[in-house]
């Protein structure tokens, strides 16, 4: 089954940053942001606006490699297992581990509950 | 939906996808998380148009960006208290500069900006 995504809505307010740099809700970037710093800490709107653009950035790179991996094995479907690699490949190795052990708990948890493991392609 | 219906955060934006048959439904996706949908349109952006994206690697994705911002948010954070100040501003693209001088993924990363 093919994914049907709706365009999101983005903030009609443009400064210049593209429009796709802004496909997440600034909110929730504020909200991730406040959860790690002291409770007296603000966050300027700039911070949230950079961190909006950086995440973007980040999701496009990590989706690329994963991607091209796919195509090299001529597979279809981009999988966790390929994030994980991705994030490896590019050197985020603090990232792939921990989520590689996520995965697999995260398998662990669909299997027990009667669902099938994502099928391979 | 498994998760409490009514939020106080604002962003209602965002579909969860089967969060009650997720794991992860424990947590609140609202606060944690991304929304998975928005994560979504960015990933097809970067794909051919036959690639097909499965669920757990954009769930993979949505926890390791809550991580990314943490992360430099973390970073940021302790420059601003090294300097007395409450408010982060132009730290952030700072740290971003010294990111990009420290790791060369980093510097792939932020190319573009």
């Amino acid at each position: 089954m093919v994914d049907n995504v709706g365009g999101s809505s983005s903030n009609a307010e443009n400064s210049g940053i593209r429009e796709q740099d802004r496909l997440l809700p600034i909110a929730n970037v504020g909200r991730i942001m406040k959860q790690i710093l002291p409770p007296n800490a603000k966050i300027s709107k700039e911070s949230k606006e950079t961190m909006q653009e950086c995440v973007s950035e980040f999701i496009s790179f990590v989706t690329s490699e994963a991607s091209e991996k796919c195509r090299k094995e001529r597979r279809k479907t981009v999988n966790g297992d390929d994030i994980c690699w991705a994030l490896g490949s590019l050197g985020f190795d603090d990232y792939a581990e921990p989520l590689r052990r996520y995965l697999q708990r995260y398998r662990e948890l669909e299997v027990d509950r009667g669902n099938s493991p994502p099928k391979r392609e | 939906m498994f998760n409490a219906p009514a939020s106080p955060c604002g962003s209602g934006r965002g579909n969860h996808e089967s969060s009650e048959h997720s794991p992860r439904s424990y947590f609140r996706e609202q606060d944690c998380f991304l929304p998975i949908a928005n994560i979504s349109c960015i990933m097809k952006k970067m794909l051919p148009s036959n690639r097909k994206i499965a669920k757990d690697a954009k769930e993979t994705l949505q926890e390791c960006v809550s991580e990314f911002i943490s992360f430099v948010t973390c970073e940021v954070s302790d420059k601003c208290q090294g300097e007395k100040r409450k408010t982060i501003n132009d730290d952030c693209n700072r740290t971003v500069t010294v990111l990009k001088k420290e790791e060369g993924a980093f510097i792939m990363l932020f190319f573009h900006l």
